[in-house]
C-alpha cells in the first residue's frame, strides 16, 4: 500500500476507490439559513477532508456539499466512510447534516483538478442510493472488503442507474453503533498502524490506558521514553519518574503525524540491540497513539485552539487596549523612565542611556515586546530579576522591577501569586548617585549612538557575585587533571561522547571519533551543549544508565561533575522558578532537552 | 594457556605470570592486580579496560597489545616492550617506565602524571591530550636521553615535569602546558610550541633554534643562555622573561610586550623589535647590531654598555632610558 502509491499531480488513468459524499437537505437548510447552513457544511468537510488524509486518501474536489475522494485501496475508503458516518452521526449535539456516502472501484481519469471516467459516475450515483447517514457501496466495492471486514450490510440488489447501461449490483452499508468491536474488527488487517478499541471519546486516555495495561508497558515506557529525551533509559527507578502521559503527549507534540511518530520511534529502535523485540512494542504504541492523532485531524480547528491555548483568542480580540492599559498604568508611576529603561533594555538588550530615545519609544509597544518574550510570569519574573542582578542601583530598581511585574499581572489569565522581588544583593551594592548604572561584567561598549552595548547572551548569564568564583574556561588543563585524577579518562571520555552524541556502542567510527578528539575537546563541546550544571548532571546521570558498565561507570559520572561544578555558574535565579507553571503541559520533558534539540 | 586458565590461576591466588607465552590472549576488563609479568610475551594481547595497578611488566613485550582504558597506576614498566600498543585513555599514574620502549605507541589523552619515563623511547608517540604533570623524562648520563622525537604532543600538560635535556627536536607541543616545568638542557629546535603554556619554566641553556613560539605565554620563563635564533615570538607574553645571555639574532619580536624583562648581554642582532614594548627592560651590555627598534618603547629601559651603533632606533621611546653611555636620556 505504502510507497507505490502512485502520484495523482499528472493526468494519468488509475484504478482507484471513488468516494463521493453528500449532505442531505443542504440546500433545504440553504434557503432556510444561509448562513448557519454554510458554516455546518464547511466544519462537516473539513472533519471530512481530515478523516480522509488520516485514511491516506486524497481529495480530488468539493461539490459544495460534499467531496469527491479517491483512495488507493478499497478497504481503507470504506473504513474512511464508516469513520466519517460514525463521527458525524454519532454526535447528536451537535447540529449537522447527514451524508450520504456512495463508494465504487473504477477505472478513473485523474488530471490536476477533476477526476472524469464511468467509475466517478457510479460512484455518484451510489451516493443518491445510500440512505442518509450510510453508505452504498458497489459490488465491486463489498467483494474486496467483506472477507476482512466484518460489514453490517445490505444487499440492495442490482441498481439501474441513471445513465449507466448496465445495472450495478449494490450494497448498503450502516456503520455499527458499538463502535469498540466494529471497528477493532475493520481496520486491524489493513494498516500496520492499525485503530486497536478506535473510538472518538478520549484518545488519549485510551491510548493510555492500552500502552499502561500493556504486558510490556516497562518496554513502552522505555521506547516512548528514549524517543523523547533521545537517551536511552534502563533504570526503573528513574522512569518511574517520569508519567507516560506526558511522555506521549510530548511525543504527539513532536511529531505532527504518525508517519513522523513512527519515524522517531524506529529512529532510537534501530540503536537498539532487540530490535525485533521493540519493533513490536514500537507497533502497539503507533496502534495506540493514531487515534490520537485522527482525532487531531478530525477535530475542528477552532475548538482544538480554544482547548490549547485559551489566552491567545482571548487577547487577540483586544490585544492593543490590553497592551495600552498595562503601558497606562506604569506611565502614572513617577519613575516611568526607569520603567522604560528597564523594558527597554528586556525588549532590545540594551540599556539605553539617552533619555531622549526612552522618551520617544512607545509604552504600549515595548510592553507587547516584552509580553511576547516572556509568554508565563514567571518567565517574566526571571527576566527581570536577572536584569535587576546586573544594575547598579538594586534597591531602587527593585522597586521598579516590581511595579513591571504588577503592571503586567493582568497579561496574564492564569492567576498567580505576587510575590515581590527582594533587593538581590544588596549589602556589597553601593547605592549612591553615581552615573546611571553599569553592567559590571557586561560588555561597556559605547554605540556610537550612546547605548551601552548588551549582548543576548549576558543576558543569560549570571549575577556579578557568582561570576567572580566561576574558574576560567580558557584554561581547561586543571579541569583534565582533576577528571582523570580519579577515574579512567577513556572512560570520561567515551561518558561525555556518550552525552554529546548517542550512547556509544564501539562501532568503528565512534572510536575514530573518540581519537580525532581529546578530553579537552569533548569538554569544551561540552560547555557549548549544556548551558547549565544541572542540565548536564542530568544528562550524564541519565547517559550512564544507557552504556554498559553502569557500575564502571558512575564514579566517572561524580569524578567529572564535582571536578567540572566550579566551571559552570551557580543560577540562583533558576531555583525561583516554581514548580507550578501554569502553561507547561509536559514540566519534565521540556526542561530536560536544551530546546536545539529535535 | 588460555583466557580462561590464566584468570582462574589468578584467582586462585597465583600471581606469578613471568617468562610466560601468553602472546595473543584476550582479557578485556580482568582484574590482575599485583600480578607478575615480568619478561612474558603478551604481544596483541587484548587487555582493554583491565586493572593492572601495580604490576610486574618489567621488560614484558606488549608490543601492538590492546591497553586501551586500562588502570596501570603505579605499575612497573621498566624496559617493557610497548612499541605500537594502544594505550589510549590509559592511566598510569606513578608507573615506572624507565627505558621503556614506547615508540609509536598510542598515548592518546593518557594519564601519566607523576610517571618516570626517564630514558624512555616515545619517538613518534602520540601523546596528544596526555597528562604527564610531575612526570620525570630527566636525562641522567650523557648516553641516556628520553627520545620525545616526532611525538605529538598538542595540549599535553607537562606542568612541572623534568624534561631536563629531553630530546624535543621538531615535536608538536602547540597548546601544551609546559608551566614550571623543567626544560634545562632540552632539545626543543624546530617546535612547535603555539600558544603553548611556558609560564615561570626554566628553559636555561635550551635549544630552540627556529622554534615556533606564537602567542606562548613566556612570563616569568627563566631562559638564561638558551638558543633562540629566528624563534617567531609574534603574540607571544613575554613579560618579566629572563633571557640573560641567550642567543636571539634573527628573532621576530615584532610589537612584543617585554617589560621588565632581562636581556643582559643578549645577542638581538637582527631581531625584529619595532614596536616592542621594552618599559624597564634591561638591556646591559646587550648586542643590538643591526637590530630594528623603530617605534619601540624603551621607556625607563637600561642600554648601558649595549652595542647600538648599528641598530634602527627611528621613532623609538627613550623616556628615561640609560643610554650605552650611562647618561639617562632626557
Amino acid at each position: 500500500m505504502e510507497g507505490a502509491q502512485p502520484s495523482l499531480q499528472n493526468q494519468q488513468r488509475v484504478l482507484a476507490a471513488i468516494v463521493v459524499t453528500d449532505a442531505v437537505g443542504f440546500s433545504a437548510q440553504m434557503s432556510a439559513d444561509e448562513e448557519r447552513a454554510l458554516a455546518i457544511i464547511n466544519r462537516d468537510l473539513k472533519q471530512i477532508a481530515g478523516l480522509c488524509n488520516v485514511f491516506k486518501g486524497q481529495v480530488l474536489k468539493s461539490t459544495g456539499d460534499g467531496l469527491l475522494m479517491c483512495f488507493f485501496s478499497a478497504a481503507q475508503a470504506v473504513a474512511c466512510a464508516l469513520n466519517i458516518q460514525k463521527k458525524l452521526r454519532g454526535d447528536s449535539k451537535r447540529d449537522s447534516f447527514d451524508h450520504r456516502i456512495g463508494i465504487h472501484l473504477g477505472d478513473v481519469y485523474i488530471n490536476n483538478s477533476d477526476v472524469m471516467g464511468n467509475g466517478v459516475n457510479i460512484a455518484a450515483r451510489l451516493e443518491s442510493f445510500a440512505a442518509p447517514g450510510e453508505i452504498c457501496v458497489s459490488q465491486v466495492v463489498y467483494d474486496v472488503v467483506k472477507s476482512r471486514l466484518d460489514l453490517n450490510a445490505t444487499f440492495l440488489g442490482p441498481l439501474n442507474l441513471k445513465n449507466i447501461q448496465e445495472s450495478v449490483p449494490a450494497y448498503q452499508l450502516r456503520p455499527s453503533i458499538e463502535h469498540e468491536t466494529y471497528d477493532e474488527e475493520l481496520t486491524r488487517p489493513f494498516f500496520a498502524e492499525s485503530y486497536e478499541g478506535y473510538t472518538f471519546d478520549n484518545p488519549l486516555e485510551q491510548a493510555l490506558q492500552t500502552l499502561g495495561d500493556h504486558d510490556d508497558h516497562l518496554r513502552i515506557k522505555k521506547l516512548v521514553f528514549g524517543t523523547c529525551q533521545n537517551l536511552w533509559e534502563n533504570d526503573t527507578t528513574v522512569l518511574k519518574q517520569f508519567l507516560l502521559q506526558p511522555l506521549i503527549e510530548s511525543l504527539i507534540q513532536r511529531n505532527p503525524t504518525v508517519e513522523h511518530c513512527r519515524a522517531s520511534l524506529y529512529r532510537i529502535v534501530a540503536t537498539l540491540n532487540h530490535k525485533e523485540i521493540y519493533s513490536d512494542v514500537a507497533e502497539v504504541i503507533l496502534q495506540a497513539v493514531t487515534p490520537i492523532y485522527i482525532e487531531r485531524a478530525a477535530s475542528l480547528l477552532p475548538t482544538e485552539k480554544e482547548e490549547a491555548k485559551p489566552e491567545t483568542p482571548k487577547i487577540a480580540d483586544d490585544t492593543k487596549d490590553q497592551y495600552q492599559r498595562v503601558a497606562d498604568e506604569l506611565e502614572q508611576d513617577a519613575q516611568i523612565i526607569r520603567i522604560k529603561k528597564v523594558l527597554y533594555c528586556l525588549c532590545h538588550k540594551v540599556w539605553e542611556t539617552d533619555v531622549q530615545k526612552i522618551e520617544q519609544a512607545d509604552t504600549a509597544i515595548l510592553v507587547q515586546q516584552l509580553y511576547q518574550l516572556t509568554p508565563t510570569p514567571n518567565d517574566l519574573k526571571y527576566h527581570l530579576r536577572h536584569l535587576l542582578n546586573h544594575l547598579n542601583r538594586k534597591a531602587k530598581y527593585t522597586k521598579i522591577v516590581n511595579a513591571i511585574f504588577k503592571a503586567f499581572h493582568p497579561l496574564y489569565s492564569t492567576q498567580t501569586e505576587l510575590i515581590p522581588m527582594s533587593t538581590p544583593g544588596l549589602s556589597n551594592v553601593n547605592d549612591t548617585d553615581s552615573p546611571e548604572t553599569c553592567f559590571g561584567d557586561l560588555p561597556v561598549g559605547i554605540h556610537p549612538d550612546n547605548t551601552v552595548a548588551f549582548s543576548a547572551k549576558s543576558l543569560e548569564g549570571q549575577s556579578l557575585d557568582s561570576i567572580s568564583q566561576v574558574k576560567d574556561r580558557a584554561d581547561l588543563f586543571e579541569l583534565r587533571l582533576d577528571i582523570i585524577k580519579y577515574c579512567n579518562p577513556l572512560r570520561a571520555k567515551i561518558l561525555l561522547h556518550s552525552t554529546l552524541y548517542s550512547p556509544f556502542t564501539g562501532s568503528s567510527q565512534e572510536w575514530s571519533l573518540l581519537r580525532s578528539k581529546t578530553l579537552e575537546d569533548f569538554l569544551r563541546e561540552v560547555f557549548n551543549y549544556c548551558a547549565s550544571f544541572q542540565d548536564l548532571e542530568s544528562k550524564l546521570s541519565i547517559i550512564v544508565h544507557c552504556l554498559d558498565d553502569t557500575d564502571e561507570n558512575e564514579p566517572v559520572v561524580t569524578a567529572i561533575l564535582n571536578a567540572i561544578k566550579p566551571y559552570y555558574v551557580e543560577p540562583s535565579q533558576e531555583k525561583t522558578k516554581t514548580i507550578n507553571e501554569a502553561r507547561e503541559t509536559v514540566p519534565v520533558v521540556t526542561s530536560m532537552r536544551p530546546a536545539s534539540y529535535g | 594457556m588460555d583466557n580462561l586458565e590464566l584468570l582462574a590461576l589468578y584467582n586462585s591466588g597465583q600471581k606469578d605470570f613471568s617468562g610466560l607465552c601468553l602472546a595473543g590472549l584476550e582479557l578485556p576488563k580482568s582484574d590482575l592486580i599485583g600480578a607478575n609479568f615480568s619478561k612474558a610475551d603478551l604481544e596483541r594481547t587484548d587487555l582493554m579496560f583491565s586493572y593492572l595497578s601495580r604490576v610486574n611488566l618489567q621488560q614484558a613485550n606488549l608490543s601492538h597489545s590492546n591497553l586501551s582504558g586500562v588502570n596501570l597506576n603505579q605499575a612497573n614498566l621498566i624496559y617493557t616492550n610497548l612499541s605500537d600498543a594502544n594505550l589510549h585513555g590509559a592511566s598510569l599514574q606513578g608507573a615506572d617506565l624507565r627505558g621503556a620502549d614506547l615508540t609509536l605507541a598510542d598515548l592518546f589523552d593518557v594519564n601519566l602524571a607523576d610517571a618516570d619515563l626517564r630514558n624512555a623511547d616515545l619517538s613518534g608517540a602520540n601523546l596528544t591530550g596526555a597528562c604527564l604533570r610531575g612526570a620525570n623524562l630527566r636525562q641522567e648520563l650523557r648516553s641516556e636521553q628520553t627520545i620525545l622525537r616526532g611525538a605529538h604532543l598538542r595540549q599535553v600538560d607537562l606542568r612541572g615535569a623534568n624534561l631536563k635535556g629531553a630530546d624535543l627536536a621538531s615535536v608538536d607541543l602547540s597548546g601544551a602546558n609546559l608551566s614550571e616545568a623543567f626544560l634545562k638542557d632540552a632539545d626543543l629546535r624546530n617546535a612547535n610550541l603555539n600558544g603553548a603554556n611556558l609560564k615561570g619554566a626554566s628553559l636555561a641553556d635550551a635549544q630552540l633554534e627556529g622554534a615556533n613560539l606564537r602567542y606562548a605565554n613566556l612570563t616569568r620563563t627563566r631562559a638564561q643562555r638558551a638558543n633562540l635564533a629566528g624563534c617567531d615570538f609574534t603574540g607571544a607574553d613575554l613579560k618579566g622573561v629572563n633571557f640573560t645571555d641567550t642567543k636571539l639574532c634573527g628573532a621576530q619580536l615584532f610589537h612584543i610586550v617585554m617589560t621588565d624583562a632581562r636581556l643582559l648581554r643578549s645577542d638581538l642582532s637582527r631581531a625584529n623589535l619595532s614596536g616592542a614594548n621594552l618599559t624597564q627592560a634591561d638591556l646591559t651590555n646587550a648586542y643590538l647590531g643591526r637590530t630594528n627598534l623603530g617605534e619601540a618603547n624603551l621607556t625607563g629601559a637600561i642600554l648601558f654598555k649595549a652595542e647600538l651603533s648599528s641598530a634602527n632606533l627611528a621613532g623609538a621611546k627613550l623616556d628615561g632610558t640609560t643610554m650605552p653611555d650611562g647618561k639617562v636620556h632626557e
